[in-house]
């Protein structure tokens, strides 16, 4: 029981990290399965093995709302690079079995940034800068799959299409804004509470090689990276 | 319908964006540092001169009255050399100047704007007015002798004979034919200078101004501020407060462009202005712009009404004449 348990394991977080090649998917599994190896007896504790396999064989909806931080790196065809960082409010919803649909939304707060490059320099914050509004949103579209781990953490992987927008406006300092597509994913666990509410952690990133605006500097490649902590209810 | 809604709004958002970035973080939209003036506009701190070329007028502003007078170089003076192409096409290069008791110095530069005219493109593909930030000041050795009224300059390469702004005030006379449309010309070189340093003026771009009141000071004087209404209504408007860009001349007034997205409408406000020429003579008078109708951000039909203070004939000058902006009538090509 105890080596089907851990093999089982392995294989699906193998499976999950070449199926979504997530970094931090594999970690989350690699700490699980470590886990699992050290304990001399695994005590399984059947019932509730059976409980999670249960849960993710089972329609879900679930949708979840949390907190988060996030940090965006972009470099420019002008080779300079940007970050920025600062709260963000997560909302993500998950809908269907094993695999499912997930769609993450966040809206962040860009409080401060760095940039550095041929055009010029700036370490500090925004809000005395950029003193109209300095936001920005994020949207992901996924493929997803619920992996049950251990006794009752749920860990949910997925892959899937990233939009992102944000804008920098202050009345004397030219706009830094723009809207880019590409690649994004994430890595959640869920450890339920109860029957319908959970708390989850969240590592989403995603990776935009596309400037939709038709900028004179377009951004060549733009990195978010958001943690978040969240409450989830399901039904 | 929702969906429709949502895809709209994002939509509009990403064309919203002001392409002319990505800026760097705390790029100052008017870094300018104006020539020392005056604050009264009592007293003339600054000069002004033109040549024309075959395909442009060319200007040089220098931030003394007197332009031989010596510029030490811990004290560098202001220093503007704008070239007008006849289609309005606009290039700016704008920093400060030494010179010494033999008419020799340095002029540099630290920040170029352009404005080219590109009536061709939609609205949405035009560049509009851009600026350079030079990392470093470009230095370009320089002469300055009078010759009679003449200036004779060189600076670079290039070699010039100006005359002063006011003698071409002067020159102006609104009894011939054509002298109405010289003096829009003339008029229209300030708005130019302003026009080219409002950045995206002229393009997509000048969406960044929606909601805020963007404030840009005068070469000289004073200052003018844009804004636009919305993304889906872009109505501009460009407030001169006492603008003086090139000497003795002063720009007041709100001028508003009333457009949809796709740059079409009509414009609407008027502009008062004031021109110093030679002697005590001065020009005070007004554009109307009410008059004008818009097409894919371009001046497309009607005209422009000027008058002038105690002259009761009403004049109208086309919508053409703002792009074609040859002062030979009034400024003629001079062998440096």
């Amino acid at each position: 029981m105890s080596t089907a348990h851990s093999r089982a394991h392995r294989h699906a977080c193998v499976a999950s990290a070449h199926a979504h090649a997530l970094i931090a998917a594999i970690a989350i599994c690699a700490a699980l399965e470590t886990s699992t190896r050290a304990r001399p007896d695994p005590s399984p504790a059947p019932d509730a093995v059976e409980e999670s396999s249960a849960t993710v064989h089972e329609r879900v909806d679930q949708h979840s709302l949390g907190l988060g931080f996030e940090s965006l790196y972009f470099r420019t065809r002008s080779t300079d690079d940007y970050a920025m960082q600062g709260p963000a409010i997560v909302y993500d919803y998950f809908v269907g079995r094993r695999w499912g649909f997930l769609l993450r939304t966040a809206a962040f707060l860009a409080l401060s940034g760095e940039m550095n490059g041929p055009t010029g320099h700036f370490a500090g914050g925004f809000d005395r800068v950029y003193d109209q509004h300095h936001y920005g949103a994020d949207l992901m579209l996924m493929a997803a799959r619920r992996i049950p781990v251990g006794a009752r953490l749920i860990a949910t992987v997925g892959l899937g299409a990233h939009l992102q927008w944000y804008s920098l406006a202050g009345a004397r300092y030219s706009p830094v804004e723009d809207a880019s597509a590409g690649i994004g994913g994430l890595a959640k666990a869920d450890y339920p509470l109860n029957g319908w509410l959970a708390l989850s952690g969240e590592l989403a990133a995603a990776l935009d090689p596309l400037d939709l605006v038709n900028h004179q500097n377009p951004a060549r490649l733009t990195l978010p990276l958001c943690l978040s902590f969240a409450v989830a209810a399901r039904y | 319908m929702r969906l429709a809604r949502i895809s709209l709004g994002a939509l509009v958002t990403v064309a919203g964006c002001d392409t002319s970035g990505i800026h760097a973080f705390g790029r100052l939209r008017d870094p300018l540092v104006p020539c020392e003036a005056d604050p009264s506009g009592l007293a003339v701190t600054t000069s002004t001169w033109l040549r024309s070329t075959a395909d442009a007028t060319e200007l040089l502003l220098l931030g003394r009255r007197v332009p031989t007078d010596v510029v030490m170089p811990d004290q560098p003076a202001c220093f503007a050399r704008a070239v007008f192409a006849h289609d309005g096409s606009t290039t700016i290069a704008f920093g400060s100047y030494a010179l010494d008791a033999d008419g020799m110095g340095q002029a540099t530069h630290v920040l170029d704007y352009t404005f080219t005219a590109q009536p061709d493109r939609s609205i949405l593909e035009r560049d509009g007015s851009v600026r350079a930030d030079l990392p470093t000041p470009i230095g370009d050795p320089l002469t300055i002798a009078l010759d009679g009224d003449r200036l004779v300059v060189t600076l670079a390469d290039a070699s010039m004979r100006l005359t002063a702004l006011s003698d071409v005030v002067g020159a102006i006379d609104l009894a011939k034919p054509g002298g109405a449309d010289d003096l829009f010309r003339l008029y229209d070189l300030p708005m130019l200078t302003s026009q080219a340093r409002l950045l995206g003026f002229g393009s997509g771009a000048m969406t960044q101004y929606v909601h805020t009141d963007a404030v840009f000071g005068g070469m000289i004087r004073d200052a003018f501020t844009v804004n636009v209404e919305s993304l889906l209504s872009p109505n501009t408007t460009i407030a001169y407060h006492q603008l003086e860009d090139l000497t003795g001349i002063v720009v007041d007034g709100d001028q508003r462009t009333n457009v949809d997205t796709h740059g079409n409408g009509a414009m609407d406000g008027s502009l008062g202005f004031l021109m110093h020429g030679p002697g005590d003579r001065t020009i005070r008078g007004h554009v109307g712009y009410a008059g004008l109708k818009i097409s894919n951000g371009l001046a497309s039909g009607g005209s422009y009404a000027l008058s002038i203070d105690g002259d009761a004939t009403p004049y109208s000058v086309s919508y053409q004449v703002g792009t074609q902006l040859d002062l030979r009538d009034v400024l003629p090509v001079e062998a440096p």
